[in-house]
């Protein structure tokens, strides 16, 4: 990819980033609302490290992992109270979960197909246009059992059918590109309410 | 202009998936609430779950041996396979700990020898009591760190940074963690004595250790009308209504236990050991504040806090003596003690805090817990195992 498209991406990532911790902090306050607050709490920096690390095997001690850990850890909630996930938590959990996406995605591309936990049917060697949807849906639902703890439920499926689509539309026609869409989908699943709050 | 447009496609995109989640989330709380521990395999990954704050895949060879566990009526079996994980130390026990040797009850305390000894107590499934009596401590046996050293936590520290699982990085040593002839476990450690030996008159030592072990925040066990005798010199008698009305109340109890502590003080990052026969110079400051007062002269002590509403903590034995080991003694044996760690197991293991409707749980936990020796590892499994939790 030439130098000059680096910046332009980074800027859309921290975009997409940002509008999503937003909707994360905004559908944290609806859904709680309904709910008992004091029965609910979200993960602290301990655990949301250590479900991380599960997840996606990646250790803690992987070093942009550990990086981007020691820069996020002031800002995700201490104790998991509902009171502590403000914007900056969020956007914690943000850099986070995509450092360990990132490592994630690394280890899975270098392992072979039968060995990887989520992408067993990706080639990623090939451009965003030669993924079939039902592949990178194949992915979500690993997403989904990895970070949500359960099965996408049909009408979820529906949704990201959509937002798979257009993904694949707007990414680079490259390698990396199809690295983004996946970087992309897994930051969103691993930033969820679902995978954030304790059950 | 395109990429303007295509980016703001992406987030209106993710934008709608994202709101999405929260309402399946929405539901599924509704559903789970009026869903007990059915299957054992919902059993084996809640319980793992609750254990230690990760998933359990379906792939994983401990889900299967959990499984088969849970069908053969051993939910005990099934939970220990959690306990035996790293994060069940890393994050779970981790969370519990913490708190212990920190004034503000801060969960992202630093790691420290007092915190290891809960750990270790925890993993080898030992007597709680050990917490406040034990005469060894849990060092890490981790290559390539600093060695330990009751001048700083550079070790505790190192286990820590290095992401070591506590579950085997960390050793039984004999003796307590400070070089003194007098041990109590926690409370001769040097993340207690940095905590609450450091500065003052080792009155916050009495304060923390019932609030840290028995639950009971000294606003609770203060009291009118007890003796005055052990009050010492440096506490104003004046104006006589406020110190009957005020300072009294806590004086009373508070200065008449402190003798326990007479031999520690910690100063300039180290614990100073006066023992066996003096008393740390902060017990006799300002003598000329109230000259009549007492005037600490050996390491007794005497629990006045047995009265009226402290009847509750549920003392049982010697509720006087001499040294720190005697009185860790009486505050382990303290039913206040086996509620409190109960209560906090709760609340590590269940990520919340006690509520009405766990009073019977908790009060048949702890009866359990105590006739059953104390055993802190059991304790969490059996938390765990419960339908409590949700």
């Amino acid at each position: 990819m030439a130098a000059s498209k680096r910046p332009h991406l980074a800027r859309m990532r921290m975009r997409v980033m940002r509008a999503v911790g937003s909707i994360t902090l905004v559908a944290l306050v609806v859904v709680l609302s309904s709910t008992d607050a004091r029965a609910v709490s979200v993960k602290n920096f301990r655990e949301l490290a250590a479900f991380y690390s599960a997840a996606t095997a990646v250790p803690l001690t992987e070093p942009k992992v550990q990086l981007a850990y020691q820069n996020v850890r002031s800002r995700l909630p201490k104790a998991g109270t509902v009171d502590e996930f403000a914007s900056p938590a969020v956007l914690g959990a943000l850099e986070l979960s995509g450092a360990f996406c990132g490592a994630f995605l690394t280890a899975e591309a270098a392992a072979v197909p039968e060995k990887r936990r989520a992408h067993q049917t990706v080639d990623f060697s090939k451009a965003p246009s030669a993924l079939l949807d039902a592949d990178v849906l194949a992915v979500v639902r690993n997403y989904a059992r990895l970070f949500w703890l359960r099965d996408l439920r049909p009408n979820e499926e529906a949704q990201f059918g959509g937002a798979v689509t257009k993904l694949k539309s707007i990414s680079p026609a490259t390698a990396q590109g199809t690295r983004q869409v996946f970087l992309v989908l897994c930051t969103q699943v691993a930033t969820s309410l679902d995978a954030l709050v304790n059950r | 202009m395109r990429a303007m447009v295509t980016g703001v496609r992406c987030v209106a995109t993710l934008l709608v998936v994202a709101g999405f989640s929260a309402c399946a989330l929405a539901e599924d709380e509704s559903a789970a609430q009026s869903e007990a521990l059915s299957s054992p395999e919902e059993m084996a990954k809640t319980i793992f779950l609750r254990l230690t704050g990760t998933g359990l895949l379906d792939s994983d060879p401990r889900y299967a041996t959990m499984v088969q566990a849970l069908y053969d009526n051993r939910s005990g079996d099934a939970a220990r396979v959690a306990t035996a994980d790293p994060n069940f130390y890393r994050v779970i026990l981790r969370n519990w700990s913490a708190p212990l040797s920190s004034t503000e009850g801060a969960i992202d305390n630093e790691f420290d020898d007092l915190q290891a000894l809960a750990v270790g107590l925890v993993r080898d499934d030992l007597d709680a009591r050990l917490l406040l009596t034990a005469n060894f401590h849990y060092e890490g046996a981790t290559p390539g760190i600093p060695a330990f050293a009751e001048v700083n936590n550079n070790h505790f520290k190192a286990l820590e940074d290095r992401v070591v699982d506590l579950g085997t990085a960390l050793v039984k040593k004999d003796g307590p963690a400070l070089a003194t002839p007098e041990y109590a476990g926690a409370l001769t450690t040097r993340g207690f004595a940095n905590a609450y030996y450091q500065a003052g008159t080792n009155r916050r030592a009495v304060v923390f250790a019932i609030k840290q072990f028995l639950c009971t925040p000294q606003s609770s066990w203060r009291d009118p009308n007890l003796p005055e005798n052990f009050v010492r010199r440096d506490v104003h008698r004046d104006p006589p209504p406020n110190y009957e009305a005020e300072c009294r109340t806590c004086h009373a109890p508070m200065d008449a236990m402190s003798g326990a502590f007479a031999h520690f003080d910690f100063e300039d990052g180290r614990p100073l050991y006066f023992g066996p026969f003096n008393v740390a110079p902060k017990y006799n400051i300002n003598t000329s504040v109230y000259p009549d007062g007492y005037a600490p002269a050996d390491d007794s002590w005497m629990n006045y806090a047995t009265q009226h509403q402290n009847v509750a903590l549920g003392w049982h034995g010697p509720v006087r003596g001499r040294g720190i080991l005697a009185y860790g003694e009486m505050l382990s044996n303290s039913d206040a003690f086996a509620k409190c760690m109960v209560t906090t197991a709760f609340q590590a293991t269940c990520r919340r805090p006690v509520e009405p409707e766990d009073q019977t749980f908790v009060n048949q936990t702890m009866n359990d817990f105590v006739a059953g020796g104390y055993r802190l590892r059991t304790l969490f499994e059996r938390i765990a195992v419960s339908n409590q939790c949700p």
